[in-house]
């Protein structure tokens, strides 16, 4: 801090020590706006207050225990001693402080709030000398100072300390005392128990007979029943006090002392000139003292009070008293964490909140509830702060926190949170700030344009909580004087309210759990001397090992939006995080500002190593720190885990709860409107790709039924729906039989009369229903309906309405709101098949499902019968006898119109395949179990010369057994991947190059997946996946069989291509890679470029265990450096782990034509790969290095040298196999290459490191560090590159 | 003169490599169309119109579109008097790669070809060193992009 103007303080005669010290004025601190502690003054001054108090002025030397955020700074210290003179008054309204009752401090020319230790009734009004303090600068009032450390400017006209004696009018002494005044003659002397806060109570005013608000607030005292107070009577003194007293301070003047009889909490007082008066708190009278004119305080002695520097308990049933350090202050003040899962609730907007109570200070709560609440997420001591309950901070907090302002007003939040029981407060307030990770609400609805996150969160908290948490509030007095019989005291305890999460605090959770279980593994793995498997072996080999936990285990709500990611995955998110979603149930009009409550659902994680599957979780409890502050730990993340949410039906809801408004806009849309339905026949590949902008439209092949839905709702029917259900499958169908006007009777009739009346249930976005009747027609052509007339067209979906397409389901159905000028209308009879028809963004649609009541054969149940060739088949369905709609509309057909459906079915089944139906195609029937639609038998095409693969595609449904690694090349060289699917009790293969970031969520062993355009090879029961094909997921299965949930026939999700950014290169840094990290000046090139020749190679055992060395990969290359060239020059580029096994491509299949190693290879499916057999060698040689220093490949094999550090001579075959890795290399494709460029010193480290000689300078090329490794995407390089060249 | 190009496998379509002109002073280097730099090596991407298969060596053409450029891939390195003093395990695995390589020349398919430009009877010609045959029919396009990315460095005046 600067010099500030100051006058010495030579002219103060009593103190010689502060000679130096400078005096500051409140101006000056206000002036500078900052925080800065003046607690260096304590060393310069000769305290005579106890030594304790020293620690305050290093923090670190505190034995209390705290972990406080290392965010916190501490204040910033003068260097010089500084005091400030000045009087403490007590609170007036010349202060503005949204607070009210705090401490003012003024040294003539400026006055701000403050807050004192060691307070003294007589330091009110006297002239003080701030030695040693905090200052924090505050909007409010300028500026809030922490007195940690004072004294007397003046003590000559002072009693001594310890006296115990002296008188404090409560009023000003305007008139002489009127102590002949009767009715004030009554004292109370006893331990001040406990306070309230100030509150207004109406009373008539004696003269004027106008209704006044008079301020007042009562105090507990265990008084001593003799009848006067004496003075002489000190501390210590025989006087039993065991008489519960009220005393109300009453009157503007007389409620200014509340902050210093707060400060007298738990002490001895004594008041005299007061006045009985007997109150009527409900029903029963009560006795009170109340002050008068001329009550007169006698403060206590003060004593010297052992102060306790860490956490102190003391408990009288459900109160008690709490001393503790403040971790962290939420919710303007609402919410204060204390200790390890120990919060104080401090609701009550009346509660006087001191500015002081800050981050890190140590704080006394008196009078405070202890409420224990347990849950399935764990365990927390609620400190719920009552009117009783008054708090003191003992000792300030060193950190630049911010003070805690009272917003003082009270709105219909607060007021809901105050009408709680303390554990329903404390999770409302955890929802709260949940909301508060959300900053777009709603404004689609009307109801939600003026609500702010605080009505958000009660109507919310409202739906959710229990009527046994709410307790009826009874006001301050009744509360404060009949305390014990209150509701407060009694607590339901159990608290089964499910934590609302932020999702990154979730996830973070589990990362956390999961870094644990690893550790332990490790540990135990270690001591037992196991096969240990490095991280990085199950990086690339266990995607699928998934373990899953139910949300009822978890105990866990998450809120948040849905969307849909760049790469084609639906996801819940907040402001925090997101997190991969799989539902059965979407609602098609996935508003983007609409907030998802997710309660039921089961949390899957992919990618666990194998030996995580067997050991049981640990459940840690949930910590709620992570709710009100979400940041994220830094965890070492050396585990790949994918976290998805799988949902149940039904289980995604709206937060808000207004169904009346939500059904009522959804009735709007319907009502009396007409639709077109189109079917979602197959998407076609999408103009798009990762890596280009976003700018081009998309299309999908439909159908257009020659169908319009009319609805047929009205008011009246629509008030039918029950609206206290909140489960749809609570929903009662009236299973009405809708009749067809000219009855149609035979199924085999391809043609129907132009009007089809069906009952249409229409699922609202608050998860309940609306039944209506509805009628299907062919209203344009008045003529029969014809199926048959379908049409074939190719829907455009520009990029402004690209989210529809994301949401579009293979095989849905939809309909479309119809418009005078949609483009279905537009010429309708027009259309014809292969049409292109644009969408525009304000088009809606929904998705719709189609059943039919069968009266007699069914037993009453519905068929639920999707329009859709890969849905389950109709016998999974006939076990539920309620089927819940998982579509936006759900149509309940007369059976008779089934027949015009199956025809239609069998159209699009047809039409679905996207080869022409050979020989087999009479035998798909509707009604067949549709998991044999595996028609497409893979053709026996001739061994082809072609380039590309040859094959029929194929679509079929299967359950995936497992997802291999893949062992062999079917077609496709690069297949990294073979997913076993059990189709009709056979074993199919699919191969591809399926990487670990195209995975799609949730996909895996116990996955029911329906497989698109799939290619055969010809082999039996092998396919290929190709850029054109397509999963979706129908359901997953937990490994044990269980099917997790209802099928999810609609998840359909496309298999999203790696983006660059999304590819993380095998990050097994080596020691050399984290050398180099430290450069961060240096500039990351990316290249893509082609190898020339391998200059170096170390190749290791990663242990010298021989037990170890069973486990696959257990070699590593600690170094390599590769000749690499991008076409403008070449250079050197160095790199390590799995990078380099990327560029020298060993994890592809070998190719045995190449080189004979029939001698150290036998044939096993497992073997087939290059780093197998690499590993064979390098498990002999120990380390082998391997130097070539030509780099063209004419010179390559000239000047060849192999070391290695084995006894035994490198083999023939094994030098041959070497130098075939080299050739292997540079016959690879190009690689993307992220590299920073080194200098000599860092080669000179990598040749200490490695012990090893690099001699660069023969080559004379530049030396670089790869970073990244990948594949390039030719198109997406060819994009950017055009980009680059367009712009240039 | 610019020789920094010379160890580097220059980018080039095919109307460029039949631009490139005999150094007159250095033996097996090529100058650019109106450039300054000199290239030995080159790079080009495109579908193989004509294979002819002798005992010596496969000759194919690479036609990219803007011109067919003739390739050769030499398979005598068991005869070759060149790899006499080499051992026969490697001479055999280099032969071995090259067979593998000319295997997959087919006509139809798209290449990635790298080797030493010279010139023949008057006509360059690209003695192959790795031929890559693409998958992505994108590879092309992506030759083509980079051919133009890379005229500035080459210096290659339209």
């Amino acid at each position: 801090m600067a010099e500030p103007r100051s006058r010495r303080r030579g002219e103060s005669k009593n103190s010689q020590k502060m000679e130096n010290a400078i005096i500051l004025t409140i101006k000056e601190l206000v002036h500078k706006g900052r925080a800065v502690t003046g607690a260096s003054s304590l060393f310069s001054s000769a305290a005579s207050h106890s030594s304790s108090e020293s620690s305050s002025k290093n923090p670190n030397s505190r034995p209390g225990s705290f972990d406080s955020d290392l965010s916190c700074k501490f204040l910033a210290p003068l260097n010089h001693p500084a005091v400030i003179v000045g009087t403490i008054a007590l609170p007036s309204k010349t202060l503005i402080c949204p607070n009210r009752y705090c401490f003012r401090f003024s040294d003539g020319d400026m006055t701000i709030c403050c807050d004192i230790l060691k307070f003294e009734i007589r330091a009110i009004g006297s002239k003080i000398c701030v030695l040693s303090w905090n200052f924090l600068p505050m909007k409010h009032c300028g500026g809030f100072l922490e007195i940690i450390k004072w004294k007397f400017v003046d003590t000559g006209n002072l009693l001594s300390r310890c006296s115990g004696i002296g008188s404090f009018p409560l009023l000003p002494s305007l008139f002489p005392s009127q102590n002949d005044d009767r009715k004030s003659r009554y004292s109370v002397h006893g331990v001040l128990e406990s306070i309230s806060p100030v509150s207004v109570v109406s009373c008539m005013d004696g003269e004027s007979r106008d209704s006044v608000n008079l301020p007042g607030f009562l105090v507990h005292v265990m008084a001593c029943e003799c009848k006067s107070y004496s003075q002489n009577a000190a501390v210590g003194c025989s006087h039993a006090f065991e008489k519960s007293v009220f005393v109300y301070f009453c009157g503007l003047v007389v409620t200014s002392w509340h902050p210093a009889i707060r400060k007298l909490v738990g002490r001895n007082v004594a008041l005299s000139g007061l006045k009985k008066k007997m109150i009527y708190v409900r029903g029963d009278s009560l006795l009170v003292f109340v002050t008068t004119e001329s009550s007169v305080l006698h403060p206590p002695c003060i004593s010297k009070k052992q102060i306790v520097l860490k956490t102190v308990v003391d408990r009288r049933g459900n109160c008690g008293s709490y001393l503790g350090f403040v971790k962290g202050v939420y919710l303007k003040g609402k919410l204060v964490e204390m200790d390890e899962d120990v919060w104080l609730l401090l609701t009550d907007q009346i509660l006087n909140r001191s500015h002081s109570i800050r981050t890190d200070s140590l704080i006394c709560i008196r009078n405070v509830h202890f409420v224990n609440t347990k849950s399935s997420w764990g365990e927390v001591l609620i400190l719920g702060a009552c009117f009783k309950t008054s708090i003191t901070v003992e000792f300030f907090s060193p950190f630049e926190t911010s003070c805690l302002v009272d917003s003082c007003r009270q709105n219909s939040f607060s007021r809901f949170i105050e009408s709680l029981s303390f554990p329903a407060r404390f999770w409302a307030l955890l929802v709260r700030s949940c909301f508060q990770k959300f900053n777009g609400i709603p404004s689609e609805k009307e109801i939600l344009r003026s609500c702010q996150k605080d009505e958000l969160t009660k109507m919310y908290a409202e739906s959710q909580i229990p009527s046994f948490m709410f307790q009826p509030r009874g006001g301050i007095i009744t509360e404060f004087c009949m305390h014990e019989s209150c509701g407060c005291n009694s607590e339901a305890h159990d608290c089964n309210l499910k934590l609302v999460m932020p999702i990154s605090s979730f996830v973070q959770h589990y990362k956390v759990m999961l870094n644990e279980l690893l550790s332990q593994i490790n540990k135990n793995s270690s001591a037992n001397n196991c096969l240990c498997h490095s991280s990085s072996t199950w990086k690339r080999d266990n995607h699928t090992n998934t373990k899953t936990l139910g949300s009822d285990d978890i105990g866990v709500i998450l809120l948040g939006k849905l969307k849909i990611s760049s790469s084609g995955r639906l996801q819940l998110h907040d402001r925090t995080s997101s997190i991969d979603v799989l539902t059965p149930d979407l609602l098609s009009d996935r508003n983007a500002h609409r907030i998802f409550e997710v309660s039921e659902y089961n949390l899957i994680m992919e990618g666990l190593p194998e030996s995580m599957l067997h050991m049981p979780f640990l459940h840690n409890s949930f910590r709620c720190r992570n709710v009100v502050n979400p940041t994220p730990l830094a965890i070492e993340n050396t585990l790949t885990v994918r976290f998805s949410l799988s949902l149940g039906t039904g289980s995604c809801k709206h937060v808000y709860g207004h169904h009346s408004l939500d059904w009522r806009h959804d009735l709007n849309e319907f009502k009396g409107k007409m639709f077109h339905l189109f079917t979602h026949k197959f998407p076609m590949l999408k103009n798009g790709h990762p890596g280009m902008p976003d700018c081009t439209s998309v299309f999908v092949e439909a159908i257009v039924l020659p169908l319009e839905l009319i609805c047929s709702v009205t008011e009246e029917d629509a008030a039918a729906p029950d609206f206290e259900e909140h489960d749809t499958s609570q929903e009662i169908r009236p299973h009405k039989r809708c009749k067809t006007k000219n009855g149609l009777q035979r199924e085999r009739a391809l043609s129907v009369p132009h009007e089809i009346s069906c009952q249409m249930t229409i699922r609202c976005a608050s998860s309940h229903c609306l039944v209506s009747a509805a009628t299907l027609s062919n209203l344009k052509e008045k003529k029969s309906v014809n199926m048959l007339n379908a049409k074939r067209v190719l829907l455009e979906f520009i990029p402004e309405c690209s989210n529809y397409y994301q949401a579009l389901q293979i095989g849905g159905c939809y309909l479309m709101k119809h418009g005078t000028d949609d483009s279905f209308c537009a010429g309708r009879s027009g259309i014809s098949n292969n049409d292109k028809i644009s969408f525009r963004p304000e088009t809606r649609l929904w998705s719709v499902e189609f059943s039919f009541d069968e009266e007699l054969t069914h037993d009453g149940s519905v068929d639920v019968y999707p329009l859709v060739s890969s849905q389950p088949s109709l016998v999974e369905k006939q076990h539920v006898s309620s089927p819940q709609p998982c579509s936006d509309v759900s149509l309940l057909l007369p059976y008779d119109a089934k027949g015009l459906f199956s025809v239609f079915l069998k159209n699009l089944e047809e039409l679905n395949k996207p080869f022409a139906a050979g020989k087999n195609n009479n035998n798909i029937s509707c009604c067949t179990h549709l998991e044999t639609i595996m028609q497409a038998e893979p053709s026996q095409v001739p061994p082809s010369n072609s380039l590309f693969p040859e094959g029929n595609l194929a679509s079929f449904r299967g359950d995936v057994v497992a997802v291999d690694a893949v062992t062999s090349s079917v077609v496709d060289v690069s297949s990294s991947y073979c997913i076993n699917v059990l189709v009709n009790h056979q074993i199919v293969k699919i191969f591809g190059p399926l990487r670990r970031h195209s995975y799609l969520t949730g996909f895996g062993p116990g996955a029911s997946a329906t497989f698109y355009r799939i290619l055969g090879t010809g082999e039996d029961n092998r396919f290929v996946l190709t850029s054109a094909s397509f999963i979706k997921i129908n359901s997953r299965k937990a490994p044990d069989g269980r099917q997790l949930e209802k099928p999810a026939q609609q998840a359909a999700l496309c298999l999203p291509k790696v983006t660059p950014q999304e590819y993380v290169p095998c990050m097994l840094a080596g020691p050399a890679c984290n050398s180099f990290s430290g450069n961060k000046d240096n500039q990351q090139i990316k290249s893509a470029c082609k190898v020339l020749s391998v200059y170096l190679l170390i190749l290791q055992t990663r242990s010298d265990d021989p037990s170890e060395n069973e486990c696959r990969n257990n070699f590593d290359i600690p170094l390599a450096g590769f000749v690499v060239d991008d076409g403008s020059s070449v250079y050197l580029c160095w790199t390590s782990g799995e990078r380099a096994f990327t560029i020298l491509r060993l994890h592809e299949a070998f190719p045995e034509e190449d080189i004979d190693v029939a001698q150290w290879t036998k044939r096993d499916s497992t073997r087939e790969t290059t780093v197998y057999h690499l590993e064979q060698i390098v498990r002999v040689h120990k380390r082998i290095v391997m130097k070539c220093s030509g780099s063209q490949i004419d010179t390559l094999f000239r000047d060849i040298t192999v070391a290695v550090t084995s006894d035994q001579l490198l083999a023939k075959s094994e030098d041959t196999f070497l130098k075939w890795l080299i050739l292997n290399a540079i016959s690879g494709p190009l690689w993307e290459v992220a590299a920073s460029s080194m200098d000599m010193k860092m080669i000179a480290h990598l040749e200490r490191e490695q012990c090893v000689e690099i001699d660069t300078s023969r080559l004379n090329l530049q030396n670089v560090w790869g970073n990244e490794v990948c594949q390039v995407d030719p198109l997406v390089r060819a994009w950017s590159l055009l980009q680059g060249l367009l712009n240039s | 003169m610019d020789r920094s190009l010379l160890n580097t496998h220059a980018k080039l379509v095919a109307r460029d490599i039949h631009c490139l002109t005999q150094s007159p002073t250095e033996p097996n280097s090529f100058s650019l169309v109106g450039g300054s730099a000199f290239v030995s090596h080159v790079e080009t991407v495109g579908t193989i119109v004509s294979r002819d298969l002798t005992p010596k060596f496969l000759k194919f053409d690479v036609d990219d579109g803007t011109g067919c450029v003739t390739c050769i891939l030499w398979l005598n390195q068991l005869s070759s008097s060149y790899f006499s003093r080499w051992d026969p395990a490697t001479i055999l695995l280099l032969t071995r790669a090259a067979r593998k390589q000319a295997a997959k020349i087919r006509i139809g398919a798209v290449a990635r070809v790298r080797g030493r430009v010279g010139s023949y009877r008057g006509v360059m010609q690209i003695t192959a060193t790795v031929v890559v045959v693409e998958r992505d029919p994108n590879a092309e396009i992506l030759h083509w992009l980079e051919c133009l990315r890379l005229r500035p460095s080459y210096r290659i005046q339209s």
